[in-house]
């Protein structure tokens, strides 16, 4: 009877699962935007926010004091944050997207995942740094460098590096530690950028970098962190507040490439058909729509990069000349980025090699 | 007269509720198992051919063809893992068997060395032996290089080893006393009985050691992510996939590629565990003082005591850099004691341990319960496709625990059964992916027990649910310990899947432990690892107290000594 009662079970959950496994394709988000009166009364309700840093719990307790809504926040990796969307087929556990390269809200955005906010203060934004048709936004940019641990420069009788050209000098041979591109957001923007800068001789220029590098990490802090502890001379880093306290922490310093930084902006979004669409789209009305929260967040992030995205903020200044950066067609960083990386994964032998 | 008719007739009527009550409880774990278990491995598996849209097998095809060298840096680094690991636990579990008074600290420190936090330990080892190493550098003067598939074979030989020397130790206590005396008065000495008495009677655990050894390796993430460097294997390639591409196609194919092996695995270990089963029933064990007598002598112990030290050696070594750099800071390359990393650990995470608290006691309580059931269906009442069903319990144990997440995701993202964004789906992800250690505890536990006592209870009357109750439960108080302590020990710092179930506001420690981690904050998250660790211990000594204390001697995988 039993061993009735479970083949039935089986075969009839068979049945249903091959009848409902595959039907979840992501429904296109139904935009209709009524975001008319939100401004004045209070919302209800939790934000639930994917942010890349715990630090920000400041400006969300502002948005609840200003707008009304709890912000619950949580942080994951961009690439982890795609994969639970595309997991998760159109039911999205969070609303709002704060931070993450850029590259991968343009992929969001191909795929249907994020929600078109429309608001009067986007038009303030510079155009290069958002979606033009407003479904993502920057918050401003992560750039890159490097840091070295002079110590061990110092043991092995080297040179620090000035340059992106620096460092494929054979004496660095095994020195240098890079994020894997496909992890990292920062360090596909520099992928990105110096293939751009060096047009026909990039790849050339990554196969002679992959002759110095020990290995390409599969976490994005690696760099600066192994850097730090003295595990390598060299790391190919996003430069930001936390480095400042790795200098306190161990002999390290910071250093800008003379050809420039690559960077990368950070993006904001909302999710598509979230549970807190309202919410979602008022918290990213209210974040551009105040200078306070935006000078906030220079504060908490400890850099101003927010100035690129939108201009002309008083009391805040960059703390590098605009021409530091790199020239980088941003456009590109998405549609390429599935190429990019498949020839980079090719060339560089990451496959399994020794 | 009258007050025997009704007793005979509430007799009945129980009888009758343990009936279909049986059967509820059947049905019950059947859907259990097909619906947490089946459904979201079938979604991870489909999801390969579910090519935008439309049904393909390219995805498939490409992958089974292009991946024979990642196949095959998973399969000699997981061969020469087992083979280690086992060796060395035969060392670890030959010294403990036969340690006489220092056994209780000898199993305390062992089941310290279960609680291993993810990612934490890699990092340790990199501390005290990479090229700065504070061992290495520091008192050796050497600058090695530890990435590599050497530094990946290492640590998980070490982390493997806890579990696996558990396991012999509950099987080389049950070798019949009556045969070592046997070989003694027969003039065997002590290492010819070890050889020939007791190394064959554990052989089938020694093999099932290997067996899980090798599928722990292969689904493996964390640790060649941390110090693989360049070497790549499948299980890393699974984690590209999903991290950095965000391509699940690719990957649910990859792990279905790892299934492979695993089901193979499967099979070998049905086999060899039936066999050592019965080859230890019915024996009556040694106790404790007496066995000390039989110690092996000599070099061969010798061979067996040297890496044993070596293992507790970098067990302490391994936990005292945690803890050291849990109240430590570094300035300008100089350690100082510091209470920062705790007071920060203190004011921003602590409902995060009460949390993961809460979650580990319902996972181990529930989960541990479901897989005692599940083990007495398939092992006592010999269920038919009792096989298959052991199989579906024991595939969550040997995928890589992201693609367990990803395939809860998949399967409970819409009604009828929306769990995404709950807290129950990060329970039911943890019971289930635990599961079959707790069967295979009891299972063993079972044939240890002798079917005649059911057939008894039986002839007196007893329906079968009344013999679980009042016969087999007592005799598996054991089974629930080992149980218990495993998943509780697994909910509290298992990171695999955790990372794509759990959602903002329900933050559990082990998440941000890996957050920690993430973000190069490793004072912060070596007092993370503290706390857990502490607790972790802390919750299962008192509960294998009070287990004890209910009476009766626990008696599997050595958690006897505590």
């Amino acid at each position: 009877m039993k061993k009735r009662i479970l083949a039935i079970l089986m075969m009839v959950t068979m049945v249903s699962v091959l009848a409902g496994c595959g039907k979840k394709a992501a429904d296109d988000a139904n935009s209709d935007s009524k975001e008319a009166d939100e401004k004045s009364t209070k919302i209800e309700g939790t934000l639930n926010v994917v942010a890349t840093s715990e630090n920000y719990q400041p400006l969300f307790d502002r948005f609840t004091e200003e707008v009304g809504p709890e912000v619950e926040f949580i942080s994951m990796s961009s690439g982890e944050v795609l994969s639970k969307l595309k997991a998760e087929g159109g039911t999205p556990a969070a609303d709002v997207w704060f931070g993450g390269g850029i590259d991968a809200f343009m992929d969001a955005k191909e795929n249907g995942l994020l929600e078109q906010v429309n608001f009067d203060a986007a038009a303030d934004l510079t155009p290069e740094y958002k979606d033009s048709e407003n479904y993502y936004f920057s918050k401003g940019v992560t750039v890159v460098g490097f840091i070295v641990n002079n110590e061990i420069l110092e043991e092995k009788g080297l040179e620090a590096p000035k340059s992106w050209d620096d460092l494929t000098k054979p004496e660095y041979e095994g020195e240098i530690l890079m994020s894997n591109p496909a992890i990292s957001g920062t360090n596909y923007a520099v992928v990105n950028a110096l293939l751009q800068l060096k047009g026909d001789a990039g790849w050339q220029y990554f196969e002679d970098l992959n002759k110095n590098i020990t290995y390409y990490s599969k976490r994005g802090s690696d760099p600066s962190t192994k850097v730090a502890a003295g595990e390598v001379a060299i790391g190919i880093t996003y430069i930001d507040g936390t480095l400042a306290e790795l200098e306190e922490s161990a002999d390290v310093s910071v250093i800008y490439p003379e050809e420039g930084m690559p960077f990368v902006p950070e993006g904001v979004a909302a999710f598509a058909n979230s549970e807190n669409e309202e919410a979602a789209k008022a918290f990213i009305e209210w974040f551009y729509s105040d200078d306070e929260n935006l000078k906030q967040l220079a504060e908490i992030d400890q850099k101003n990069t927010v100035l690129l995205v939108k201009p002309e903020i008083e009391g805040l200044e960059l703390d590098f000349k605009q021409d530091e950066l790199l020239t980088e067609d941003l456009s590109l960083f998405g549609s390429q980025r599935e190429e990019i990386l498949e020839k980079w994964a090719t060339l560089m032998g990451d496959k399994g090699e020794e | 007269m009258k007050s025997k008719q009704n007793n005979k007739r509430a007799q009945v009527r129980s009888a009758r509720f343990f009936d279909i009550l049986d059967k509820l409880i059947i049905s019950g774990l059947v859907i259990l198992v097909l619906a947490f278990i089946f459904y979201p491995i079938l979604c991870v598996i489909l999801r390969g051919v579910n090519v935008e849209g439309s049904f393909s097998l390219k995805v498939y095809q490409e992958v089974f063809t292009k991946n024979q060298k990642l196949l095959w840096n998973s399969a000699y680094v997981a061969i020469i893992t087992a083979l280690l690991s086992t060796v060395l636990a035969v060392g670890i579990a030959t010294v403990v068997v036969f340690s006489g008074r220092l056994k209780g600290f000898l199993m305390g420190v062992l089941l310290v060395s279960m609680v291993s936090p993810p990612f934490i330990t890699s990092l340790s080892y990199i501390q005290l032996f990479g090229r700065r190493g504070s061992i290495t550098h520091g008192l050796l003067g050497l600058s090695l290089d530890p990435y590599g598939p050497i530094g990946v074979i290492i640590m998980q030989t070490i982390f493997f080893a806890s579990l696996n020397a558990l396991l012999l130790i509950g099987m080389m206590e049950k070798v019949d006393q009556n045969l070592l005396q046997a070989a003694a008065d027969l003039g065997s000495d002590n290492n010819d009985t070890y050889f020939q008495v007791v190394l064959p009677l554990t052989l089938p655990g020694v093999i099932v050691c290997f067996l899980l050894s090798f599928v722990r390796s292969l689904a493996d993430y964390g640790t060649p992510v941390v110090i693989g460097g360049r070497y790549e294997n499948l299980s890393t390639e699974i984690y590209m996939q999903l991290i950095g591409y965000a391509n699940l196609e690719k990957s649910a194919a990859l792990n279905t590629l790892l299934l492979v092996p695993a089901i193979v695995v499967f099979i070998l270990y049905r086999l060899l565990m039936s066999k050592g089963n019965r080859l230890l029933q019915g024996g009556t064990p040694l106790k404790e003082e007496e066995m000390q007598h039989y110690r092996p002598r000599g070099l061969v112990y010798g061979l067996l005591l040297l890496p044993t030290v070596i293992f507790y050696g970098m067990m302490l070594l391994q936990y005292g850099s945690i803890f050291v750099n849990s109240f430590s800071k570094q300035q300008k390359g100089v350690r100082t004691f510091s209470l920062e990393p705790f007071l920060q650990m203190w004011s921003r995470r602590k409902d995060t341990f009460f949390r993961s608290l809460v979650y580990a006691l319902v996972v181990a309580l529930v989960g541990t319960l479901i897989g005692m059931l599940i083990s007495y269906y398939i092992e006592r009442r010999k269920l038919k496709g009792g096989k298959f069903f052991d199989f579906l319990v024991t595939a969550p144990y040997m995928i890589p625990g992201s693609c367990f997440g990803i395939g809860y995701i998949l399967a409970f993202n819409s009604e009828p059964i929306k769990l995404t964004g709950t807290a129950a789906i990060v329970i039911l992800n943890m019971i289930f992916k635990q599961l079959s250690i707790t069967t295979k505890v009891t299972s063993a536990a079972f044939t240890q027990i002798p079917e005649e006592l059911d057939m008894a209870s039986a002839d007196l009357g007893a329906k079968r649910l009344q013999t679980l109750k009042d016969i087999l439960l007592p005799n598996l108080r054991s089974s629930f310990a080992v149980g218990f302590v495993n998943n509780f020990t697994s909910a509290m710092v298992t990171a695999g899947a955790v990372i794509f179930l759990v959602n903002a506001g329900q933050k559990i420690a082990v998440f941000t432990l890996f957050d920690a981690i993430n973000s190069g904050k490793y004072a912060e998250a070596s007092m993370i690892s503290t706390v857990l660790i502490l607790v972790t211990v802390l919750i299962n000594v008192i509960f294998l107290r009070l287990l004890k204390g209910k009476g009766g001697e626990s008696h599997v995988s050595g958690i006897k000594g505590y």
